[in-house]
């Protein structure tokens, strides 16, 4: 690297040869001529100057000092340029460079100063925006290349330009200036020195009119459209007697007339597509063709004209619709809102012009979706036939799914100024609007209407990405946003009682109200104790009544009681009652909006519970004839062995259930329901409640096993619960039998007793005693049986509670050591 | 309203505790003296019906028998300014009105004689119940009416009502004072075999323990009877909390019992309550957490039963049920348990699962209490024998010398024999040695010796 800083005269032909190659690349005739003329240059300036220039604070100190007994002013330009050009990565042999500039000065008197600072502006542009400067280049180059794309000159040329070497860098920096500096004196010289070489069979006024043709699309006699219809390339058989340099400035000059048949194409082609943003954009487009035409109207083929004064007239417009083109390029696909995305990446341009050219453009696409945007935020109305908005609208039946379902963000249509939360308080903005009017009928004065309004009267479409109006826009829907969230949580709460909903169905299908579902327990039982065919529903709906009635339920809200109803899930063969009953809660209006979509999980929870409690309730009852069996057949004392083993499986079974349910309760259920009354006060949108809620539901799922990582063990628990079903078969029948066996027994006694001694025959004696072995045999059996049921309890639960103690769920541990509090179950993990 | 109790208040201890007892609930339901619902008190979220009937819009009347053979307590009842709560028909008072005289067996046999007018008030009583769940019965052991005649209603409740819980709040001797009722011991013996064969809980009130407390704990050097039984009433209206305040759980007796109650016969019960605290002294009692309730409630010196402390004994807890009232995180109660556990600071039976079950229940919104959080411990634990065995001492000795017997022969269970003693004393006995044997590994394969 370092070696091309070394200054070495003998490269300097060999760059002159590389700079000419790359400029003539086609006729060698043309090469050699300009190779001559380089080296003439190079000689003339270095015989001016004696000394050769190696260092450059000494070339920087010249020509401070040429400049100096100028004007101060440009000596300050200098200073600046050359502050830019050390700065710059691009060029590595400044030197080489400035000491070039320099002499071209000297040997320049006229006007030295102007073509330096300009030379060394146009280096800086160069880096700055690297691929503008290329594209200039490359459109001298457009002969060769075949191709109609912009993009694809561009990243052609972006990749010409990083693999460049240094050497190739100074020979197109020295390709460069020498360019520029031979359109600074073309007047002068160029045509003198030509016409002492070669002469001309063609005038540019021929050419001017087929230049001023090919500006507006119109092929000529030495401009040809190219095969991409596009472009243009010189006619081979007329153009042949066209100087170099002619060729030269009319690639130049047509390199206009493919922008313009390239934008007029895009106009032509998306004309007829429909789309507010697309037509924004062609309107824009159209726009600045006309302009193009106003300029080309005055280019008149008379002597004053001349190739060159063309392509000075035509430089802002080229530039201009260099990067029209460009973006035209990448709106070809897109429509909507990311046809905006793509036209406001250019924004971020560093070049003041592309800048310009873009807002403008931005402005006019951004119009549309502005004018959307007031009237969603205003009415909640989207009127958007060609779904170019980011807010679509879904076509919903039901009411409780509006807020869900309905509007959706269109991630594609979001401009990228526009940040996906943005988007969405937007789109919570017009939404609350609908719900508020459709679900709620609600017709009050929405809140910050006058704010947005004001808004949308004083500012205009740029204030959507424009930075210093852009903020308090945003701020300004921002607040709209919370205040209609706000209006939304407030009739929620003050008017459909959201609060009290979330008790209700926290009291009825989560169990709260512990002495109604106590007293519904009782009533249903001998009904769901049926088969599932043989049940009424209005049966059941009499029992949820007079339960309801009798229970503290009777004191709950009208509303609520209204809402509570029961449900008889779908069923198959063998199924009995308590397999398909549920309670439900119906949730309509408003509130359904939240609660709609939860309540199969609801009637999930309600089932798991449900089993819980109704496992409790058989055991109580088992625990009620325990104990009046005690004293009912205290005199049966053969009943006590077997009865003792039943009392301390049945209490083991009750620690269970009890003990599950106080796990339930505290831990699942309360806990959640405190978060979830943190979240429902600090909610400050109807979404943060939803999701409040959904969280909630989630970790009660999580805590009574219904979760799907929990299945194991929950059908383990419906295991222990099934046992518990089993033993009280076993303790009915036992019951049963003590019943007969005390009453024959009874009546035997009485028999003894009140008749003579005598009078009991050996047969009575002997149906006693064998009545007694049966019994007695029976109980044996049972017991073998309850000892045997006790044993596969003991391991099922010690199952589930090695199940539970290695769950990733810390609350479920906790259950496992809550459950075996007294090490009782002797886990192996 | 389902799972009603009928309260049966028996002898001057029964009706004192019961006065305060009701005293207590109409405070906290907000019922006036005269059984009208106050107007702050019309939303609330109780049920008074488990233990009230509703006779008109806001008239609630205790479901309450005031029984008595002599006067004097319940005509202090009926002079006060609660005399219109309750419904005169179910107050009963003996006319002979002259008493027990201290003696079970004279109690017995006149509850035996008064056995038709007695029932048919609580059979009026439980058909006035849409679904009974059973009756409390509040009375002393030791004395002759709440004893005797106690004793003798147990029994025929539990021929009428076999399936209905019966629950006792049973108040037992203190035996740091030398007691005018020398027949105390056989009083007490009898009463304890009805007790373990017929009742379904006993929560025993050790008059012992509570007087200890009093003193010691709550400074008062000569505790009235009124002070002891606010302590009583405060254990009696906590341990209710659960079924007049529902929520997800224990909304019934026998869902509070359940737990706590492994066998049939092991159904005695200790109480415990933290803080303790009188109207006069209530700043002493600092800023209480969960936890410290909770480990309070283990300590012996906060437990209303006095048990001899044998450190050697494998005694233990069968059951625990901490009903805690007042602003508890439900998330601490859990760091608690865990707490106790890891300090062992309860010992608990061998045979099957056991642990501290907690209830969190509502406090009434009407009575205000200087405590952020309170508890009230229900449990069973093995070392209640050492009670019984003391009875069964006492008992012993007097036997020995044959003392006092001469009132108990003048009735007719005891005219020919002595045998109703001795079968009692077998009974007890019985039911110490089965706690006895509740605190071995092997319980499960015990059997009573008794035929």
């Amino acid at each position: 690297m370092h070696s091309s800083e070394v200054r070495d005269d003998s490269n300097i032909p060999e760059l002159v040869l590389k700079l000419c190659k790359y400029l003539a690349p086609d006729s060698g005739l043309l090469q050699s001529k300009l190779t001559g003329i380089a080296f003439q240059w190079l000689t003339q300036s270095s015989n001016n100057q004696e000394n050769v220039l190696s260092d450059e604070p000494l070339v920087v100190n010249n020509i401070h000092e040429l400049l100096s007994s100028r004007s101060s002013k440009d000596v300050e330009n200098f200073d600046l340029l050359y502050s830019s050009l050390s700065k710059s990565g691009i060029i590595r042999d400044r030197t080489t460079l400035l000491s070039f500039l320099y002499r071209i000065s000297l040997a320049h008197h006229e006007r030295p100063l102007r073509s330096l600072c300009c030379k060394l502006d146009k280096l800086h542009m160069k880096e700055l925006r690297g691929s503008k400067a290329s594209v200039q280049r490359s459109v001298n180059n457009l002969s060769s290349i075949d191709s109609n794309s912009v993009r694809h000159i561009f990243e052609r040329n972006d990749r010409k330009f990083t693999e460049t070497t240094t050497a190739s860098t100074l020979a197109r920096a020295n390709s460069q200036a020498t360019t520029i500096s031979s359109a600074a004196w073309s007047h002068h010289d160029i045509p003198s020195s030509s016409k002492a070489s070669i002469c001309y069979p063609v005038t540019e006024q021929e050419l001017l009119h087929d230049v001023i043709y090919s500006l507006q699309g119109i092929q000529g006699k030495f401009l040809r459209k190219n095969l991409s219809g596009f472009g243009y390339k010189l006619d081979p058989k007329t153009s042949k007697p066209l100087s170099h340099i002619q060729r030269s400035l009319l690639e130049r000059i047509v390199g206009t007339g493919l922008l313009h048949n390239q934008l007029r194409q895009f106009c032509e082609e998306h004309e007829k597509q429909s789309g507010l943003i697309c037509q924004a954009f062609i309107a824009t487009l159209n726009n600045e063709l006309s302009e193009y035409y106003k300029i080309i109207a005055i280019l008149q083929p008379n002597s004053e004209m001349t190739l060159r004064r063309v392509l000075f007239i035509l430089q802002d417009h080229r530039t201009r619709f260099e990067w029209l083109a460009h973006i035209a390029e990448h709106c070809n696909d897109p429509k909507g809102g990311a046809l905006i995305t793509a036209v406001h990446g250019f924004l971020q341009h560093g070049s003041k012009v592309v800048q310009e050219v873009t807002r403008k453009v931005l402005e006019a696409v951004c119009n549309p979706l502005y004018i959307m945007l007031s009237r969603w935020l205003l009415d909640g109305e989207i009127n958007d036939p060609c779904n170019e908005f980011f807010i679509e609208a879904k076509h919903v039946i039901l009411a409780e799914r509006l807020w869900h379902d309905k509007y959706i963000v269109r991630k594609s249509m979001v401009p990228s100024f526009m940040s996906m939360k943005q988007a969405k308080q937007i789109l919570a903005s017009g939404k609350s609007i609908n719900f508020l009017k459709q679900v709620c009928k609600d017709g009050g004065q929405l809140p910050g209407r006058e704010a947005l309004q004001k808004l949308f009267n004083t500012t205009s479409a740029d204030a959507l990405f424009a930075p210093e109006q852009s903020i308090e826009f945003h701020l300004t829907l921002e607040t709209v946003y919370k205040e209609t969230s706000f209006r939304v949580l407030d009739l929620l709460k003050n008017k459909y009682n959201i609060y009290e909903h979330l008790q209700s169905l926290r009291r009825y299908l989560l169990l709260g109200q512990g002495d109604f579902i106590r007293h519904l327990l009782e009533l249903l039982t001998p009904e769901l104790n049926k088969p599932a065919d043989a049940i009424y529903g209005h049966t059941l709906s009499a029992i949820l009544e007079s339960a309801i009635r009798v229970t503290n339920a009777q004191y709950e809200d009208e509303d609520t009681l209204k809402r509570l109803n029961i449900s008889f899930m779908s069923h198959s063969i063998g199924d009995v009652g308590w397999d398909v009953f549920s309670l439900v809660y119906n949730v309509d209006g408003p509130i359904g909006t939240i609660f709609q979509t939860t309540m199969p999980t609801y009637q999930s929870l309600f089932g798991a519970l449900w089993k819980a409690k109704r496992t409790e309730y058989v055991l109580a009852n088992m625990r009620r004839q325990q104990i009046s069996m005690a004293k009912l057949f205290r005199k049966v004392r053969e009943l006590n062995p077997v009865m003792h083993i039943i009392h301390i499986l049945t209490s083991k079974m009750i620690h269970f259930i009890h003990q599950t349910q106080y796990y339930f309760l505290f831990e699942v259920l309360e806990c959640s329901w405190a978060e979830l009354q943190t979240q429902f006060n600090k909610a400050e949108c109807l979404d943060d409640i939803i999701m409040g809620h959904n969280s909630f539901l989630e970790s009660i799922q999580r805590g009574v096993l219904i979760d799907t990582e929990s299945r194991q063990l929950f059908s383990h628990l419906i295991s222990i619960y099934n046992f518990v079903v089993n033993l009280e078969s076993h303790q009915e029948a036992i019951y049963e039998a003590a019943s007969c066996e005390y009453e024959a027994f009874m009546a035997y006694k009485r028999k003894t007793e009140d008749t003579e001694r005598f009078e009991i025959t050996n047969e009575l004696e002997a149906a006693a005693k064998l009545r007694i072995s049966k019994f007695h045999q029976f109980l044996n059996t049972t017991r073998l049986k309850v000892k045997s049921t006790v044993q596969t309890y003991d391991i099922i639960v010690t199952k589930f509670l090695e199940l539970l103690a290695c769950s990733s769920n810390m609350k479920l541990q906790l259950l496992s050591v809550r459950l075996s509090f007294n090490n009782f179950y002797k886990l192996s993990c | 309203m389902p799972c009603e109790m009928i309260t049966l208040q028996l002898g001057q201890c029964g009706n004192q505790i019961g006065f305060e007892f009701w005293k207590r609930l109409c405070m906290e339901h907000g019922i006036n003296p005269e059984g009208i619902l106050e107007d702050f008190a019309t939303e609330g979220i109780d049920r008074k019906d488990v233990f009230f009937y509703q006779a008109d819009d806001e008239h609630y009347i205790p479901r309450a028998v005031l029984l008595d053979l002599e006067p004097r307590v319940i005509n202090t009842i009926l002079n006060s300014p609660y005399s219109k709560l309750y419904n005169q028909e179910n107050v009963f008072l003996s006319k002979n009105g002259g008493g027990a005289g201290n003696n079970w067996a004279s109690g017995y046999s006149q509850g035996d004689k008064l056995n038709e007018e007695i029932f048919d008030i609580i059979d009026r009583e439980a058909d006035g119940s849409d679904s009974l769940e059973g009756f409390v019965l509040c009375h002393s052991i030791a004395g002759g009416t709440g004893s005797g005649m106690g004793s003798n209603i147990l029994e025929k409740l539990s021929d009428r009502f076999p399936k209905k819980l019966v629950q006792t709040y049973s108040v037992f001797p203190n035996l740091d004072e030398i007691s005018d009722v020398v027949v105390q011991p056989y009083n007490s013996l009898l009463t304890l075999k009805r007790l373990t064969e017929v009742a379904d809980s006993v929560v025993v009130l050790d008059n012992t323990a509570l007087n200890r407390i009093a003193a010691d704990r709550l400074k008062i050097q000569n505790p009235t009877f009124t002070q002891i039984n606010s302590l009583v009433s405060t254990i009696m209206s906590v341990s209710t909390t659960t079924l007049r305040y529902p929520s997800y759980m224990n909304n019934d007796l026998l869902g509070l019992l359940a737990p706590l109650i492994p066998t049939p016969r092991l159904h005695f019960l200790m109480t415990g309550y933290t803080p303790l605290s009188t109207d006069t002294d209530e700043a002493s009692v600092r800023k209480t957490t969960v936890l410290d309730v909770m480990r309070r409630l283990l300590q012996p010196k906060n437990m209303m039963v006095s048990t001899a402390q044998d450190r050697s004994s494998q005694h233990c807890f069968i059951s625990i049920l901490n009903i805690i009232q007042g602003e508890v995180d439900p998330t601490q109660v859990h760091k608690s348990l865990q707490r106790i556990r890891e300090r062992k600071l309860a010992q608990f039976i061998p045979w099957g699962p056991a642990s501290i079950q907690v209830a969190l229940s509502r406090k009434s919104p009407y009575v205000s209490t200087a405590h952020r959080v309170s508890g009230l411990m229900l449990a069973n634990h093995t070392n209640i024998s050492s009670l019984f065995d003391r009875a069964l001492n006492q008992y012993d000795k007097l036997r020995k010398r044959e003392a006092f017997l001469d009132q108990f022969r003048k009735e007719e269970m005891f005219k020919d024999n002595l045998d109703e003693l001795d079968s009692s004393r077998e009974v007890v006995q019985d039911l110490v040695d089965e706690y006895i044997a509740a605190t071995k590994e092997d319980y499960c394969s015990y059997s009573s010796k008794l035929n």
